[in-house]
């Protein structure tokens, strides 16, 4: 490689444009590893999970360029999906693992199969989604915002000092302002109600809206692909709770109606919600399976005519092989968990995972493409609920063997989900800057195995020193599984209203594709979300209108990605200090 | 009448909502049955109204033309910035991707449903493929010339240009077979 330099710009290099080098999996390691203990540590602590593309791209950024001088732009997006696969873990295995020391099973579990288990069901959820990347991205072109976002930061160099700026600008704001509000919600309704001096606005509309400059970023981004979402929300809390009360319907505890939010969400909507996002994807996959069945015959025959796009790619061979090691493996998982499983059982939550990760990667996938919102926690308790189910056939297996054999292959296919929708946004982002997609998979290949030995011996050191589920670490996630499965065992789960979600969802994904799951997604988020959301559309429709799409795209998508990635720096920054205060 | 159609839809799933509203765990099937059922009359409805504007709506027409131009425009401007590649500076070719390939590109993505309609659902899936990989090296070529990787934005220039004839080619071959 040799250099000489320009007069005007910069230096100019001969040779090939790194992309997977040594430097960028070494920097992707080293990031990935940080987010990932920080974020792990941060979700057992607060209850959050942060995705860690837009974090390791801008650490990378600074790392690569501003420390390494080294100049790609297709590297630094290795490096990040290298870190963000590392890091892909520490949200899949957070939502699950933790139930099973909640629930008293800590020790009753094999570590060892855990861990290998969560690493090849990463390998697999990369696999499932070799096929899905064409047709979501190349076919769909959803819009991922967070991949548009971690884009705008990797192309800001190139795109002159004036867009580093914007973004910067926006980071800058979002930092202080997530700083100060450190996750609260604005009340404005009982603002509103205090200073008219009479309750003129009722609680169940709910009008808290969370402080996040990240959450309006995301909804400038997603523009109008997120308006489904709003109305899901709106339906919910302003149409739906409204008519319950006039109708005199609204759920009564102790002779007093019911009339807080949260309560009204977690025990009427969300499970709807959560048989939207089931019922929504079924109807959405029957509908795609064509276009799926196109995508591979297309690359089927690109391959056969090795044209130059086939070398692009991982070979599709590589999803059949999937499949099957899909299948096998998750069937050794669930027979080697506890001696009760036996043969039959563990073909059947095999057979089940295995659909599961291919039906719950679409569904995340879609959902995080068209809203930047994954609902992996929901997909996880479907998950477990239906391998919990199995254990119970064929006479039923003890209450503990069943619920460590289902956690141990749930966190499996709750990792491989985290990985899939993980490098659907990378792919997305990739897709932008022109990176190589076989590079790419090949990065969350080498990255995806480091997250789940962090995260195990993570779980491990912090239920020696605090307990999960303690105050010190209450460990929200786990603990809602942990009920879920109380529930389950106890016969306490809301399957009718799942259904009768179902149908909803498939009724509005067959009118118009997509919709059911994000309508859904209104249902099953948090309101306050979904307000400050909708802030976010309201600003692109206007600058869309007034200033034309142009504009939008150079100055308003910019300081968006910088907005997203200030509160989340600002996040993570929160969970190290944490971390070494509790040390 | 396709107003119609969705409006029953919406109907039926806010009805439908309501319903499950009313209990913690229990639905009534007796009255949530019939309202789906309205609501899969409705989607069936609108998808018949689709299927029959979409053989014989102007803005197909409209839109295969936007497919058809922005896509000739794309090779054309491709062909050309390939023949004087050498003399354009490496750090200049981004200006010139985004001045001579940015809109084309748009309006022939925002236009491509259209396809589906006119050519069916592997066709659209082969020319996209194509098209998609050629606009992947555009971009590819955008980050290259930022970083100032001559050889690698030469090279993906002509990749580039390769990959779009490539869909002009399945275009062609789809509008053939459908004549």
């Amino acid at each position: 490689m040799s250099d000489q330099t320009a007069s005007q710009a910069g230096p100019i290099t001969k040779g090939a444009y790194p992309e997977l080098t040594p430097h960028a999996v070494i920097v992707g390691y080293f990031l990935g590893a940080i987010i990932a203990l920080s974020i792990g540590y941060a979700s057992l602590k607060l209850g959050f999970s942060i995705e860690g593309s837009e974090l390791a791209a801008i650490l990378g950024f600074g790392i690569l360029r501003g420390i390494l001088r080294r100049r790609s732009i297709v590297e630094n997006n290795v490096t990040q999906t290298v870190a963000s696969a590392v890091n892909g873990a520490s949200s899949g295995m957070m939502f699950s693992v933790p139930a099973i020391f909640i629930l008293g099973y800590g020790y009753d579990f094999n570590p060892y199969v855990l861990t290998f288990g969560a690493i090849a069901g990463a390998f697999l959820g990369i696999a499932f989604i070799i096929p899905l990347r064409k047709q979501m991205i190349d076919f769909e072109r959803f819009t991922y915002p967070g991949g548009v976002a971690v884009a705008s930061i990797l192309k800001s160099p190139g795109a002159g000092v004036e867009k580093a700026k914007l973004l910067v600008a926006g980071a800058l704001v979002s930092a202080v302002v997530y700083f100060f509000s450190d996750g609260a919600d604005l009340e404005l309704f009982n603002i509103i109600n205090d200073v008219v001096g009479s309750e003129i606005l009722p609680p169940y509309l709910n009008g808290a809206w969370y402080i996040s400059l990240l959450t309006i970023g995301v909804g400038f981004i997603a523009g109008r692909g997120g308006v489904a979402f709003i109305i899901g929300g709106y339906v919910c809390y302003w149409l739906l709770a409204p008519m319950l009360d006039l109708t005199g319907m609204l759920p009564v505890v102790d002779g007093v109606k019911v009339t807080d939010p949260g309560t009204l969400r977690v025990t009427l909507f969300r499970p709807t919600g959560i048989g939207m996002l089931i019922g929504g994807a079924v109807i959405g996959v029957m509908f795609a399976l064509p276009l799926i069945k196109s995508a591979i015959k297309s690359m089927q025959s690109s391959a056969k005519s090795e044209s130059a796009m086939s070398a692009d790619e991982m070979p599709i061979k590589l999803l059949y092989i999937a499949v099957a090691g899909a299948a096998i493996l998750l069937g050794v998982m669930a027979i080697t968990a506890n001696e009760q499983v036996g043969f039959a059982r563990g073909i059947m939550m095999a057979v089940l995972g295995t659909l599961w990760i291919w039906m719950a990667g679409i569904i995340l996938s879609e959902a995080i493409g068209r809203t930047n919102w994954s609902p992996l926690s929901g997909m996880t308790l479907i998950a477990v609920t239906l391998l919990i189910i199995i254990t119970q056939s064929f006479g039923g297996m003890d209450t503990g063997p069943a619920i460590v054999a289902a956690i141990t292959v749930g966190a499996a296919t709750c990792v491989a989900m985290s990985q899939a929708t993980d490098l659907m946004l990378d792919l997305k982002t990739g897709y932008l800057v022109g990176a190589t997609p076989r590079m790419q998979q090949m990065g969350q290949f080498f990255g995806a195995w480091l997250g789940p030995i962090l995260i195990i011996v993570l779980i491990f050191v912090l239920n020696d020193a605090y307990g999960l589920g303690s105050d010190e670490l209450p460990a929200p996630q786990g603990e809602a599984l942990a009920s879920m499965v109380k529930g389950i065992t106890g016969g306490d789960v809301p399957t009718e209203k799942y259904v009768a979600g179902a149908a909803l969802g498939g009724l509005l994904t067959a009118l118009q594709g997509g919709l059911g799951i994000t309508v859904g997604l209104g249902f099953y988020l948090p309101f306050n979300i979904v307000l400050t959301y909708s802030l976010g559309t309201l600003l692109r429709e206007i600058s869309d209108r007034k200033k034309g799409k142009v504009w939008s795209d150079n100055y308003g998508i910019p300081i968006a990605a910088g907005m997203i990635v200030g509160e989340a720096l600002v996040g993570v920054v929160k969970a190290v200090l944490i971390i070494l205060a509790a040390n | 009448m396709q107003m119609l159609a969705k409006l029953l839809v919406v109907i039926a799933f806010l009805a439908g909502a309501y319903l499950t509203s009313l209990h913690p765990t229990e639905v009534d099937w007796t009255a949530f049955g019939p309202i789906i059922i309205a609501g899969a009359l409705g989607v069936i409805m609108s998808k018949r109204l689709e299927a029959a504007a979409a053989k014989d709506d102007s803005v197909l027409a409209s839109n295969r033309q936007d497919l058809e131009d922005s896509l000739k425009n794309i090779v054309q401007n491709l062909s050309d910035l390939d023949g004087r590649k050498d003399k354009v500076p490496t750090y200049d070719m981004r200006f010139e991707i985004d001045k001579l390939f940015r809109e084309d590109l748009m309006r022939f993505a925002d236009a491509r449903e259209t396809m589906k309609h006119l050519y069916g659902v592997q066709a659209y899936a082969d020319i996209m493929s194509s098209f998609a990989a050629g606009e992947r090296y555009i971009n590819r070529v955008w980050s290259a010339s930022t970083d100032g990787y001559v050889d690698e934005v030469l090279t993906y220039v002509s990749k580039s240009l390769s990959q779009f004839k490539h869909a002009q080619e399945e275009f062609n071959k789809a509008v053939s077979s459908a004549r």
